[in-house]
C-alpha cells in the first residue's frame, strides 16, 4: 500500500484540518476522498493525529464517512476516506435556498443515527452543521469532519478557529468551554441544524459570530414559529434546544420523535442532488485553492551539509556544499471556514489576524493603524495583559492559579505569533460593554 | 439490557461458560459463524452489565466476583485472545473494555488479574504484543497491552522479553495503525515506569542504541519524528543518568544527531537540536567526540546561522541556541594544511 495506489483527480475543498482531494482508488477501482495534511506545519508531537486516525478507524457506521487507510508520504500523511458524490447538505442547501419538511426530517433522522452510534460509543462530535453532513452519490446521508471531535482536538492547526462553529454551538459549550463537552451540545447542533435546514440558515446567521459568542448563552432558544411549520417540526426542534443540556434528549431518544418517525420510505433526495449538480455547473462559484500545493515528486534526499565524521585526528576541513531546499513553513495561514459569507453585514470572520490587516479591517477609523504607530496596539495588549494577571492573581486555589499563568503563557505564544490578537480581544470586550452598557 | 436477564435468566459463571463454548464454534469458512459471532457478542455484552451495570441495575460485587472467578478458571481471557480475529467488530471493542475493567478490580492491593496474568496465563501477554501487527486487530491488542503494562510487573516482564525488541520492527510496519499504535506501546513501555527502564536502559544500552538510532535514520517521516522524540523525552528524565553518560560519550550518537540537523525538515531539525545541545553542554567530553564537535566547527557556525527559530516563539530554545553558538565559537580551529 502505498500513494501509488490512488491517482488524485481534482481538489475537493478544506477540510478541518488539510485539504481534501478527490482521487481514484487503482487497486479497488473506486472514488474515494483524500486528506492530506502537513505533518511539518506544526512542530508538537503528531501523537494528537495518530490517536485522531486511530479514533476514526475505529468507527464503523452506514451513517459515517468510513475510513480507509493511511499512508505517509514524505512529510505529509493521506488519510483515505469514503467519497461522497452528493457533496454536502450545505451545497444542497444553497441551490435549493430551503428544504421541505420530508427532506429535512430524511436528513436529521440519519444524523440522529450516526450520533447515537458515535455517543454509544462514548464520543463527541462537536460540529454538526449542514457543510458536516455529506451526502452519497446514492442519497445516503454521512456524518463528516471528526476533525473536532472526540476527546482531540487539533487546536495547533485550527488556533484562530473555534472548535465548532458559533452559530450551531450551544450555550454550555460556550459558556463553559471544554468543562462537560457532552453529547448533549451535539443535539443543541443538531436543532440548529434543523432550523438551517428548513429556513435555509442558523437562526442569528446574519450577526457577527464574534459577538454571538455572547449571546448565546444569555439568549432564550431560538424558537421555530410561523404558520408554514408543521407541529412536528416545531416541537421536535424545542425539545433539541432545551437549554439545560440535562433535561435536553438524547439521540436515542429522539429517534422516537413524531417528526423522525414520519419520515416517509421513499424521499427522493437523489433528484436534489442532481439539481444542485446542474446549479453548480452554471453558477459563478468561487474556485477554492488548496491551503497547500502537493508536492508529488521525490526530490532527492541529500543533505544540507557536508559532515566531517572522519574519526582519525584533525585534517583539513571538508568543503562544504549546500542545497538549499525550500521549506514549506510559510503556508500556516489558515481560514474559518463559516457558511453565509454572502450576508452583507456579517464581518468575514475569515480576515487573517494578522498585524496591520486586523486594525484596517476592525478598527474604528479614526484609530490609528500601530503600522505606522505601535503605540494604541501596545497600550491595549499591555491592559489586556494587566487583566489577565489580576485574575491570575485573584486565583484562590493554586491549581487555578496554575491554570490561568498556563492560559496567559499561551496568549503570549499566540499574540506572538498573531500580533494583535489580544490587542483585538480586549478591543471587543470594550466594545461590547458598551454594546450592553453597563 | 436487563430484558436478557429476564428472558434467558443466567448466572455469571453460564454467562462465562456460554461464551467459551460458542467462542469455540466459531468458523469463519462456515456460513453459520454470524449466529456464533452474534451469540459471543451478545454474552460480551451481558458481562459488561454484570461489571458496570446498566440503566436499570447498579454493578453487585458478588456477581463481579463469581463472574472474574469463572473468567480465570476457565482461561475466558485466553480463548478471546486467540480467537479475536472472528469475532465482529464491535464485540472486539468489548473484549478491550472486559479487559480494561477486570484489570482495574483489585482486592486489596493486589490486582487479581494482573496475578493471574502473570502466574497462570503468560502467554495471553504474548499473545497480544504478536497481536498488535494484525491489520484486523491490532489496535485493540495494543489497547489491551497499554491496560496492561500500567502494572510495573507485566511491563517487566515484557521489557525482559526477547519479544520487546519486536516492537523496532513493528513501529516500521507499513501499516499506518500498526506502526502508530506499536509506537505508542514502545513509548509507554519505556516512560511509565521510570527506575524499571533506568535499569533496563543501563543493562541493554547497546542493543537499545542500536534500535534506536536505527529508527532515527529511518526513510518514513512519522517514524524518525516519533522516535527522536522519544529519544529526547528519554534523555530528559533524570532517573536515565547512566543510559546518559554511556550515550552522550559515543561518537555514532553524535552522528546521528548531526544529521537531524541538516536534514530537509525544519522540525526534525529542532528534534535534533534538542539532543544536541547536550553533546555540547556535557561539562567532560570524550577525546573523540571533541575531535568531531572540533572538524565540523565551521559546519556547526554556518548551520546555527541559518537554524532560525524565531517562528517558534520560544524563548527558551533561543537561548539555548545563543549558548551552543557560544560554546562552538569557544571550540579550537583546527590547523590548516
Amino acid at each position: 500500500m502505498g500513494v501509488d495506489d490512488y491517482e488524485l483527480e481534482a481538489f475537493a475543498g478544506r477540510g478541518a484540518f488539510g485539504d481534501v482531494y478527490r482521487a481514484h482508488s487503482l487497486k479497488h477501482n473506486t472514488i474515494v476522498a483524500i486528506k492530506v495534511i502537513n505533518l511539518e506545519e506544526t512542530s508538537d508531537d503528531i501523537k494528537t493525529f495518530v490517536s485522531e486516525i486511530h479514533f476514526l478507524s475505529s468507527l464503523r457506521s452506514e451513517y459515517i464517512t468510513k475510513y480507509f487507510e493511511t499512508i505517509v508520504q514524505r512529510t505529509t500523511i493521506w488519510i483515505v476516506m469514503e467519497y461522497c458524490g452528493g457533496g454536502s447538505c450545505y451545497d444542497l442547501l444553497r441551490c435549493h435556498k430551503k428544504f421541505s419538511e420530508e427532506v429535512t426530517a430524511y436528513i436529521i433522522r440519519d444524523v440522529l443515527r450516526g450520533l447515537s452510534y458515535l455517543h454509544n460509543q462514548k464520543r463527541v462530535h462537536r460540529d454538526i452543521k449542514s457543510a458536516n453532513i455529506l451526502l452519497s452519490s446514492d442519497g445516503k446521508i454521512k456524518l463528516a469532519d471528526f476533525g473536532v471531535s472526540g476527546e482531540i482536538t487539533m487546536t495547533h492547526l485550527k488556533r484562530e478557529t473555534f472548535v465548532g462553529t458559533p452559530f450551531w454551538m450551544a450555550p454550555e459549550v460556550i459558556a463553559a468551554r471544554d468543562m462537560g463537552h457532552d453529547q448533549k451540545a451535539d443535539i443543541w447542533s443538531t436543532g440548529i441544524t434543523t432550523i438551517e435546514l428548513i429556513t435555509g440558515e442558523a437562526p442569528l446567521s446574519g450577526q457577527d459570530p464574534r459577538k454571538i459568542i455572547f449571546d448565546i448563552p444569555r439568549r432564550k432558544p431560538p424558537v421555530l414559529t410561523g404558520i408554514n411549520f408543521s407541529e412536528n417540526i416545531k416541537n421536535f426542534v424545542k425539545y433539541c434546544l432545551v437549554k439545560d443540556p440535562k433535561n435536553r434528549p438524547s439521540a436515542n431518544t429522539l429517534l422516537h420523535h413524531r417528526f423522525i418517525t414520519g419520515v416517509r420510505r421513499h424521499v427522493n433526495i437523489i433528484q436534489l442532488i442532481k439539481e444542485k449538480d446542474e446549479w453548480m455547473k452554471t453558477s459563478k462559484r468561487k474556485v477554492r485553492r488548496p491551503r497547500n500545493e502537493l508536492q508529488l515528486d521525490e526530490t532527492t534526499t541529500s543533505q544540507m551539509i557536508n559532515w566531517n565524521f572522519d574519526s582519525t585526528r584533525i585534517g583539513a576541513p571538508s568543503i562544504v556544499s549546500r542545497k538549499v531546499s525550500p521549506m514549506a513553513l510559510d503556508s500556516l495561514e489558515l481560514s474559518f471556514d463559516i457558511p453565509f459569507k454572502s450576508s452583507s453585514e456579517l464581518s468575514s470572520p475569515e480576515t487573517p489576524l494578522s498585524s496591520g490587516q486586523i486594525q484596517n479591517d476592525h478598527l474604528p477609523s479614526d484609530q490609528l493603524s500601530p503600522n505606522s504607530s505601535p503605540q494604541p496596539a501596545y497600550t491595549y495588549t499591555s491592559c489586556f495583559f494587566y487583566c489577565m494577571k489580576r485574575v491570575e492573581e485573584r486565583a484562590n486555589l493554586p491549581s487555578t492559579k496554575r491554570a490561568v499563568g498556563e492560559l496567559i503563557k499561551d496568549l503570549v505564544l499566540y499574540e506572538n505569533d498573531q500580533p494583535g490578537i489580544c490587542y483585538a480581544i480586549f478591543e471587543e470586550i470594550l466594545k461590547f460593554k458598551h454594546v450592553v452598557g453597563e | 439490557m436487563s430484558f436478557l436477564f429476564k428472558r434467558n435468566p443466567r448466572t455469571p459463571q453460564e454467562v462465562v461458560r456460554s461464551l467459551n463454548e460458542q467462542i469455540s464454534k466459531i468458523d469463519l469458512t462456515n456460513d453459520n459463524h454470524k449466529k456464533y459471532q452474534d451469540d459471543c457478542a451478545r454474552f460480551l455484552k451481558q458481562m459488561k452489565v454484570i461489571l458496570n451495570g446498566d440503566d436499570e441495575t447498579e454493578p453487585q460485587p458478588d456477581q463481579i466476583t463469581l463472574l472474574a472467578q469463572e473468567i480465570y478458571q476457565t482461561d475466558c481471557l485466553y480463548y478471546l485472545i486467540t480467537n479475536l480475529s472472528k469475532l465482529n467488530f464491535d464485540s472486539r471493542k468489548d473484549v478491550s473494555i472486559l479487559f480494561s475493567n477486570l484489570l482495574r478490580r483489585k482486592i486489596g492491593n493486589q490486582s487479581p488479574t494482573v496475578d493471574y496474568l502473570i502466574n497462570s496465563k503468560p502467554e495471553i501477554i504474548m499473545l497480544l504484543i504478536k497481536g498488535q501487527v494484525h491489520h484486523e486487530i491490532g489496535l485493540i491488542c495494543g489497547s489491551i497491552i497499554r491496560d496492561c503494562i500500567k502494572f510495573e510487573v507485566i511491563n517487566s516482564l515484557i521489557i525482559a522479553s526477547k519479544v520487546f525488541w519486536n516492537y523496532f520492527g513493528y513501529v516500521q510496519s507499513d501499516i499506518f495503525e500498526v506502526a502508530t499504535d506499536s509506537f505508542t506501546t514502545l513509548h509507554d513501555l519505556l516512560t511509565l515506569h521510570k527506575k524499571l527502564v533506568s535499569e533496563f536502559l543501563t543493562s541493554n544500552y547497546d542493543q537499545f542504541n542500536k534500535n534506536i538510532n536505527q529508527l532515527i535514520q529511518s526513510k518514513n517521516y512519522v517514524v524518525k519524528r516519533q522516535s527522536v522524540r522519544l529519544l529526547s523525552e528519554l534523555v530528559l528524565t533524570r532517573t536515565n543518568q547512566n543510559f546518559l553518560n554511556r550515550y552522550f560519550d559515543d561518537t555514532i550518537n553524535l552522528k546521528v544527531v548531526m544529521l537531524l540537523l541538516s536534514d530537509k525538515s525544519k522540525n526534525l531539525q529542532i528534534e535534533g537540536f534538542h539532543i544536541f545541545k547536550f553533546f555540547i553542554a556535557k561539562p567532560k567530553k570524550s577525546q573523540k567526540i571533541m575531535d568531531i564537535l572540533i572538524k565540523n566547527k565551521s559546519n556547526f557556525i554556518e548551520f546555527l546561522e541559518k537554524f532560525d527559530l524565531s517562528s517558534l516563539n520560544d524563548s527558551t530554545i533561543i537561548d539555548e541556541k545563543d549558548y551552543v553558538w557560544n560554546e562552538i565559537k569557544k571550540l579550537p580551529e583546527i590547523e590548516r594544511l
